[in-house]
């Protein structure tokens, strides 16, 4: 049976709302994540007709997250030349600080988005898809475009600094 | 076997294979280092998980039901219909700023606009003259707000509205009939066909005995078409825009709004359309032009969630 497509209200109400959970998770803040989502589905949209069927949401998880990576590198190299520096090493920051950061978010929640605002761009998207968008590590390769082992330790890495962060929320088992 | 490493995470998520996980079990019961990696690799995903659900504002959502109204249609894409709303007058009009400020919240066919519109006449004629009136300008909208229609109740716009049918110099808006060459006995066939080509929702078959005696493009994009019909019985006004109707209290089966009866004042929505009508002829007549919209309302009594944008675009749909 060919396949019928999908009105574009069936895809925007199917999906909006996990295409914005996914980049308010990456971006960290309501604006940034409406913006990237309109960008998302803009280019969903232009798309639509070469898209061949096969899962849809890996295919808008895919434009979600590298849309969001390359505004993030674009966003790096701007504060690189700013700085004159390699700031590789640096956890991402960029984002901290504004006004409407904490307004948005309630206890929990906003440690969770503070800490996973300070990784790095990339430990992010793979970390948010392992764990708020439940991907298999395989997904996530796919999805960014890396292979398996970079997917474990950019999600290993990303683990261990956000267990910094989130420290005294769930503390280890102490001594034993 | 050395420490896990990034094996952890693999580990907490239930990624390793049965025989690998089985040997980093093993690892982790006798290594107290690793047994902690695993506990706080766990944690962190616990509080990820745990991250309470976010929703997308509605705005949102509407705004992008509307890409499909903003977006410029491709060939063979059945999900790109032409762009609705003739707009022959894209280029002089695209720079007013009265228009967002008449339309972007209360988008309503009030007075200010139909003023400015008529300002405005003298050069959109002249537009009309060099790129003609079969030739749409494919307009961006941006994603701006979706514009909800609230047709004016007053009965002085109700009076208003009938008092100008027919050709009327001083009417506000740009007159369509003036641009056929058409005899006047065919005029309303080719009135009809006008609006139907060019995106506007039509009646199949006026009521007998009335013809459309004349049509204007009203607004400063002429994003209102106007018909006006006259007949044995009394005239009527049909006004059509491409929006949302504000949901009334009392919505007719169908979907048809009853705003006012002292002269009756309809309105409902056809497709992404908001019609409404006002007419001084009897209740008979009424009905039956409405009727012959055909199918009034979509989506299953729904309100349409089909938005247009109205502000025009420049950076928001730029290609990346």
């Amino acid at each position: 049976m060919p396949w019928q497509p999908p009105t574009w209200e069936e895809i925007v109400r199917e999906h909006s709302a996990r295409v914005y959970r996914l980049a308010y998770r990456l971006t960290g803040n309501k604006q940034d994540a409406e913006d990237l989502t309109q960008e998302t589905f803009i280019r969903v949209f232009r798309s639509l007709s070469s898209y061949t069927p096969g899962t849809f949401e890996g295919w808008l998880h895919r434009i979600t997250t590298n849309l969001f990576l390359d505004g993030a590198r674009r966003k790096k190299r701007i504060r690189m030349e700013a700085m004159g520096d390699d700031d590789s090493h640096v956890a991402d920051t960029g984002d901290f600080g504004r006004p409407e950061r904490g307004y948005e978010h309630a206890n929990l929640d906003e440690d969770v988005q503070r800490a996973l605002d300070a990784l790095r761009p990339e430990y992010r998207a793979a970390v948010v898809l392992c764990d708020i968008e439940g991907l298999s590590y395989e997904e996530i390769a796919v999805t960014l475009g890396v292979k398996l082992g970079t997917v474990r330790s950019r999600i290993h890495r990303a683990r261990a600094q956000l267990r910094d962060a989130l420290e005294h929320l769930a503390p280890t088992r102490g001594g034993a | 076997m050395g420490h896990l490493g990034d094996l952890i995470s693999a580990l907490a998520d239930g990624q390793l294979s049965p025989a690998e996980t089985e040997k980093a079990l093993c690892h982790v019961t006798t290594c107290r280092l690793c047994a902690r990696e695993l506990d706080t690799a766990r944690a962190a995903r616990r509080a990820l998980s745990s991250a309470a659900d976010v929703v997308p504002d509605p705005a949102l959502t509407a705004r992008l039901m509307a890409l499909q109204a903003s977006i410029p249609p491709t060939d063979e894409d059945p999900l790109r219909r032409p762009l609705l709303g003739p707009d022959p007058l894209a280029a002089p009009a695209w720079q007013t700023a009265s228009f967002t400020g008449g339309f972007a919240g209360s988008a309503r066919f009030d007075g200010s606009i139909e003023r400015s519109a008529r300002r405005r006449r003298t050069a959109r004629i002249a537009a009309l003259g060099v790129g003609g009136v079969g030739v749409l300008g494919l307009a961006l909208f941006s994603l701006g707000d979706m514009p909800v229609v609230s047709p004016q109740l007053s009965a002085q716009t109700s009076m208003t509205m009938l008092g100008r049918t027919g050709p009327d110099d001083v009417a506000a808006g740009q007159d369509v009939l003036a641009t056929f060459d058409e005899s006047p006995d065919d005029m309303t066939a080719a009135a009809l066909d006008w609006a139907e080509d060019h995106g506007w929702v039509a009646p199949a078959e006026l009521p007998a005995g009335y013809t459309v005696s004349a049509m204007r493009l009203v607004g400063d994009k002429g994003q209102t078409l106007e018909i006006d019909l006259t007949g044995p019985d009394g005239r009527a006004v049909v006004r059509e825009r491409a929006g949302q109707l504000a949901p009334g209290d009392d919505a007719a089966p169908g979907g048809v709004q009853v705003l006012a009866t002292e002269p009756t004042h309809v309105a409902w929505q056809s497709d992404d359309m908001v019609v409404d009508v006002v007419a001084e002829a009897p209740e008979e007549v009424l009905t039956q032009l409405v009727a012959s919209f055909g199918e009034h309302g979509y989506d299953a009594g729904v309100l349409p969630r089909i938005a247009r944008g109205w502000h025009t675009v420049t950076g928001a749909i730029e290609s990346p």
